[in-house]
């Protein structure tokens, strides 16, 4: 396992003034680029360098920029953040980690990563060639690694994918042969245990050659009183005939800041499932999720629930972009809004000329239990073609008391009642859900939620 | 069973209940009658605690037990049902499920086991048969999509599955047609029992040829302003609510 000892040796010491996590980073870059000099290739290199120039011009976004409108995130960048930290987490950490998002009935491979560095004691991967997992720092050095990532993005468009590139340091690499079928889906888990306030940003690649077909459940979990601030980037390479199924869970506590990039590349005839299932109560979660349709008869499934609570913010933004003919896309994002949370949906969808025969669709409902409850939804779609066919549609839409009381009249306690409503609201985005016990973990978590916000008000 | 002391309650500073007095005991049907707007519906909605509605004065209550002080939950716990009058629609909630979790929370509460899916499945399907519905329905999403009929059977169905004490039907029979109010009265008759109660609500006295009721009352203006036997609904029927409004009238 390769540990990145050059760079911990230019860690400053501490800073006993407060200094915001721009000044940090810019402060910084130099030492951690000279580093990374040491070790890496000059292609890679090449892109810090440009991913850095991009972020040091657009800097943080403020809510002046339309694409961080309803989101703003001075308050979580004015804190200060170290920027690396040391792998290492004792084993009853990553115990009590793995139980705290142990899913019942789960039948599925696991890949551990602890700050971002995979732990192979934890792991059980697939004992076979037709799969490779790896850390990202074993192959980055790879020539072919450089010209994988970041590919169809503009970075200077998006600052914190700008930031990843130039500063991140490791994460997982999945690369599946070509026409291999994998068996069994592959938890990931990333666990974060950090002993001071951090800034992390792992780098993630899957790619699925031509022909193969996986499923992988991603969720992240901290165990830590201190603020973390994870901005993580996982490309998704899906080449022809190639079908990917991607679940992700994010759960979090107050002091957790999440912002996550996908960025997804399908060629031709392939196929690509993503549900996005995210639950209080980290202060933020960014989700970006860009598709990118490079070839004709693609086929793209994406399934967003949100719950969101007091003091919690989630923003949705999905960029899917059809570019050939005959391609299928499909977007369906529901969002709860309990008492105090703050939601946000920005979904664009582009057809452009040559994209004849596209069918696309997409759909945000909202429900909002509180008048304190915000949701911004903006649904968006761009058509350039002519023969298409295209929908968008948003909703938001108040808890009904009828439906409540009614549940209530039977005898069924307010909870509960409440984890039914909310279970039936998602219940179109859950029972899309093919694994059975994901689908019951699903549930589970959604009456955690209403248990705890029922507790939270009281 | 059920006692109703001068029981006054509205809707924001509107009073709609002026004074309700009533006592039913176990074994007895009560049938309430009255003109539209004359507090029928709010009555069934301040007993199950409907919560827009606040009670100003008087009491409720069960076997002794003060209901205006709990939650609707364990009215229906306590058991009181309210069948309504327009039965919602819930979507994505499977009936099957609804009814499991309502009759284990009430056996929870009462100190009982939940009941085991063979024996709910067991008890489903003997309850469904009494009350003549439609096996197809139990697996559907609540009421979504069910005819009136079917979802005001639905609710007979849900009265038979929890057994409650005292059984509010609000307006059970409006729009049912000949067969399906056939139906629903032959469940709740298959229902009645010496250890529970039925209130009736409604306009018409052709519920009452099918469940014979062994009060009738009629409530005006907020009131119970006239008590009798069934003939009283005979008379209703044939003279209408004008000579009672009048009556009210000279009286006020």
């Amino acid at each position: 396992m390769l540990k990145e000892i050059d760079i911990t040796k230019t860690r400053k010491p501490a800073q006993m003034t407060k200094k915001n996590l721009y000044d940090t980073l810019t402060d910084e870059f130099d030492g951690i680029y000279a580093a990374f000099e040491r070790t890496e290739k000059d292609c890679l290199l090449q892109k810090r360098k440009e991913a850095f120039a991009y972020f040091q011009d657009q800097k943080f976004p403020s809510t002046k920029n339309e694409e961080w409108r309803f989101t703003n995130i001075t308050p979580f960048v004015n804190d200060t953040y170290n920027l690396y930290s040391d792998f290492s987490a004792d084993d009853e950490t990553i115990e009590k980690a793995l139980e705290k998002v142990d899913v019942k009935g789960l039948d599925a491979y696991r890949l551990i990563l602890v700050n971002g560095n995979i732990n192979y004691d934890y792991s059980q991967l697939p004992q076979t060639d037709g799969i490779s997992i790896r850390s990202v720092s074993e192959v980055k050095n790879e020539v072919s690694f450089s010209e994988k990532i970041n590919q169809n993005i503009e970075v200077a468009k998006y600052p914190f994918a700008a930031l990843n590139t130039a500063f991140f340091q490791d994460g997982y690499y999945i690369e599946l042969k070509k026409n291999f079928n994998l068996d069994k889906p592959v938890y990931i888990i990333h666990i974060y245990s950090e002993k001071e306030n951090v800034f992390l940003q792992p780098r993630n690649i899957i790619i699925a050659q031509q022909g193969s077909n996986c499923k992988f459940i991603e969720t992240s979990v901290c165990i830590s009183k201190n603020t973390v601030f994870v901005n993580s980037f996982t490309d998704i390479l899906i080449n022809e005939n190639a079908y990917v199924r991607h679940a992700h869970f994010q759960r979090g506590n107050a002091n957790e800041r999440w912002v996550t990039h996908t960025q997804v590349n399908q060629e031709q005839n392939s196929r690509y499932d993503n549900y996005l299932v995210t639950l209080p109560k980290a202060d933020l979660v960014r989700n970006n999720l860009n598709v990118e349709l490079n070839g004709k008869n693609t086929e793209t499934h994406l399934y967003g629930l949100y719950l969101v609570s007091d003091k919690h913010l989630v923003d949705n933004h999905s960029v899917v972009n059809h570019k050939y003919p005959n391609c299928q896309s499909n977007q369906l994002y529901k969002g709860v809004i309990l008492d105090g949370g703050h939601g946000v949906f920005n979904g664009k969808i582009y057809v452009q000329r040559p994209a004849q025969k596209t069918n696309a669709f997409q759909q945000n409902n909202n429900l909002l239990f509180s008048p304190n409850a915000v949701i911004n939804s903006k649904p968006q779609l761009e058509i350039f073609a002519d023969d298409v066919k295209c929908s968008h549609g948003s909703t938001v839409g108040q808890f009904n008391e009828e439906s409540l009381f009614y549940l209530r009249a039977r005898g069924i306690g307010e909870e509960t009642a409440r984890s039914l409503l909310v279970n039936a609201f998602a219940f179109d985005v859950a029972e899309k859900i093919h694994n059975e016990a994901l689908r019951d973990y699903v549930e589970i978590l959604i009456e955690e939620t209403i248990e705890q916000a029922q507790k939270d008000n009281s | 069973m059920l006692s109703i002391k001068n029981l006054h309650a509205g809707v924001e500073n509107k009073q709609i209940l002026k004074g309700i007095n009533l006592e039913v005991n176990a074994g007895e049907v009560h049938a309430i009658m009255g003109p539209n707007g004359s507090g029928k519906s709010s009555l069934a909605s301040v007993l199950a605690g409907r919560e827009n509605y606040e009670v100003t004065e008087g009491s409720a209550t069960l076997d002794g037990k003060d209901l205006l002080d709990m939650a609707p939950e364990d009215r229906a716990r306590e058991g009181l049902f309210l069948a309504f009058q327009y039965p919602i629609e819930i979507p994505g909630v499977s009936n099957i499920n609804f009814l499991k979790t309502a009759l284990n929370e009430i056996r929870t509460y009462r100190g009982l086991e939940p009941l085991d899916a063979k024996s709910f499945l067991k008890l489903t399907k003997e309850k469904q048969q009494l009350v003549e519905f439609d096996a197809k329905l139990v697996n559907r999403s609540l009421n979504e999509g069910f005819s009136g009929g079917e979802k005001k059977r639905n609710e007979i169905l849900q009265l038979a599955m929890l057994e409650p004490k005292l059984s509010i039907l609000d307006e059970t029979d409006s729009g049912l047609d000949i067969d399906a109010l056939r139906i629903v009265s032959n469940g709740v008759n298959k229902l009645r029992s010496k250890n529970n109660a039925f209130i009736l609500i409604t306009h018409y006295q052709r519920l009452l040829e099918y469940i014979v009721p062994d009060f009738v009352h009629v409530l005006y203006n907020g009131r119970i302003v006239k008590s009798g036997t069934k003939e009283l609904a005979l008379e209703l029927e044939e003279k209408g609510y004008d000579w009672i409004k009048e009556e009210n009238a000279v009286n006020a």
